[in-house]
């Protein structure tokens, strides 16, 4: 869905803000805490009927307020209709219960309300992910996933269910040793078999973005013209699975995954937990074949950040029914970006994005190619006015 | 409060034998010696019934579960009532559950005549969820060796729904168990 317009009511320190959006980039700007990021939020809220920052929303309902309200008003290409969405989130006690509409009717399963915005998000926390563990990265695959297969959230949850029952029977004293094989082999064959879902689609996954992030690195990290006049190429980016089993053909996940867990018994016993699966699996980021988590500077570090979420927004319109692409969420997307880094990163989202709303607290270094239609914004403490000054 | 309420205008009489009947429930309610399941004798009407089919079991995990089944009127067999579902998270084990009584039940003595007709088949019929699943896979890990068919219930698309309307996992697993015509 294109988005037209956002109104958000009681929203953190946003009492009533009214923003209209057109097709192509949309400029927040204004000093930190002036209330950027929580336009960004209430989008991704619409989105996902979560928060980026919080798994408390009511936390975000405006402090002497009693409920926040977010509402888009869009227009389907797929369906040819225009649509209003609006997300309620009304605090009693200590709950705050969600109420999600679509034109007017109330959504009660979340599972029908997901997708009709559909997302991506930067924020500069995202950063961290490649340096950091590979729970970070696990987690930046499954939330792609998320929007892509409905399915893989409740597998996900089930996986993860099956695992603690398992490491439950590891480490329980004084079972029988027939009765603890018969356990760990019930719990293992249903590891197997969402294992191997969770394993098939991220490598799925990956596969798909892999052209897409490539490409989109080389574009916004800019170095080939550089070192093309000295006769050389600019790194090149790409993705790779890694698993301890190796590269298995699809058909053969699930019985490798069985086996695996039959013959780590032991081992797993030992430590208390189940050592292999999806659960221990990473993505690892490469610069010219070598993990880019090592060595990668600031700058190739947000590039490749970004080439990723770009690669997503490419496969998802490509994956839409109408051809319509994501929204693009960016927050502070240009700090520590040299201008000529940054005017290379618009160019690139010019041409690949579609409708995208970014932050920034220094707006005289967002360099926008002149052929994409900008609307610009000042944000300030809590006030949003429409900017045409800067340019 | 609605309950309260019809107590209030009720016939006293009615509400003597109501207490009386509620204050008598643990005294009287009694678990079959075969099935497990609920009943005022020694041996539910389901397990003294000779004309139902006692070679196929139909184990739920509660007897709610036993009561659906035996509302569609298709099934003819005997029950087995295992008062749970594995759960280690929740601190269920096998030993929590009547998996004991369930293979008494499996194990016939050649020589007693009398006896009924071995068991032939066990069907499965815990909820489609992690924990009625391994429950499920556990007992047909257990009593598949011991020669007799386990069998699961069909999970899918609700009868009469539509299936635009069907989630994912469901339809998921409508496909995987799909079945030739």
């Amino acid at each position: 869905m294109n988005i037209q317009a956002l109104s958000v009511h009681d929203y953190r320190n946003l009492a009533e803000a009214e923003l209209s959006l057109g097709p192509g980039f949309t400029v927040l700007h204004g000093h930190n805490g002036a209330g950027k990021t929580n336009v960004l939020e209430a989008l991704y809220l619409v989105s996902t009927l979560r928060s980026f920052r919080t798994s408390d929303l009511g936390v975000v309902v405006r402090s002497g307020t009693e409920a926040s309200r977010v509402v888009v008003r869009g227009f389907d290409a797929g369906l040819g209709v225009s649509s209003t969405l609006e997300v309620r989130l009304e605090r009693r006690g200590s709950t705050t219960r969600r109420v999600a509409t679509a034109d007017g009717k109330t959504v009660r399963s979340g599972a029908q309300f997901y997708g009709r915005v559909r997302a991506v998000l930067f924020t500069p926390e995202d950063l961290g992910v490649l340096r950091g563990g590979p729970t970070g990265r696990r987690q930046f695959m499954d939330r792609v996933l998320f929007g892509r297969e409905r399915g893989h959230i409740a597998d996900v949850q089930t996986y993860e269910k099956l695992l603690r029952s398992r490491n439950r029977i590891l480490r329980e004293e004084g079972l029988p040793a027939a009765e603890r094989e018969r356990l760990l082999g019930t719990y293992e064959t249903g590891l197997a078999q969402t294992g191997a879902r969770l394993w098939t689609r991220r490598l799925e996954l990956l596969h798909e973005l892999q052209a897409r992030f490539s490409g989109a690195f080389a574009s916004i990290h800019g170095e080939a013209g550089e070192q093309a006049d000295r006769g050389g190429a600019g790194p090149v980016a790409s993705l790779r699975y890694e698993c301890k089993l190796g590269p298995v053909s699809a058909a053969e996940r699930e019985p490798t995954l069985l086996q695996a867990l039959l013959e780590r018994r032991a081992l797993d016993e030992r430590r208390g937990g189940t050592s292999v699966g999806p659960h221990r699996d990473d993505l690892v980021v490469l610069l010219d074949d070598q993990p880019a988590g090592d060595f990668a500077s600031q700058g190739q570090s947000r590039a490749l950040v970004l080439a990723f979420k770009l690669a997503e927004v490419q496969t998802a319109r490509e994956r839409s029914a109408d051809g319509t692409p994501p929204l693009l969420l960016l927050d502070d997307v240009s700090s520590e970006l040299d201008p000529r880094r940054t005017a290379l990163l618009f160019r690139t989202l010019g041409e690949h994005a579609g409708q995208c709303i970014l932050t920034t607290t220094s707006p005289r270094y967002i360099d926008l190619p002149a052929q994409v239609e900008t609307r610009r914004y000042r944000v300030d403490q809590g006030t949003i006015t429409p900017d045409p000054a800067i340019a | 409060m609605r309950l309260a309420l019809a107590m209030v205008k009720a016939d006293p009489e009615y509400l003597r034998a109501l207490s009386e009947a509620i204050g008598s429930v643990h005294a009287q309610l009694k678990q079959c010696r075969v099935c497990c399941d609920f009943t005022s004798d020694e041996v539910c009407p389901r397990c003294a019934d000779a004309r139902r089919d006692h070679t196929t079991i139909c184990v739920v995990s509660q007897p709610q579960d036993r009561m659906a089944i035996e509302r569609t009127g298709v099934f003819r067999g005997v029950y087995h009532v295992l008062h749970g579902v594995l759960d280690p998270l929740g601190g269920v084990g096998p030993g929590d559950l009547r998996i004991d009584a369930l293979l008494a039940r499996l194990h016939r003595d050649p020589s007693d005549a009398a006896a009924l007709p071995g068991v032939e088949e066990i069907i499965v019929a815990t909820s489609p969820n992690v924990e009625g699943d391994a429950t499920a896979l556990y007992l047909s890990k257990l009593i598949g060796p011991l020669g007799v068919r386990v069998s699961r219930i069909a999970s899918g698309v609700a009868v009469g729904g539509e299936l635009e309307y069907a989630d994912v996992t469901t339809l998921h697993r409508a496909l995987e168990d799909r079945r030739r015509l």
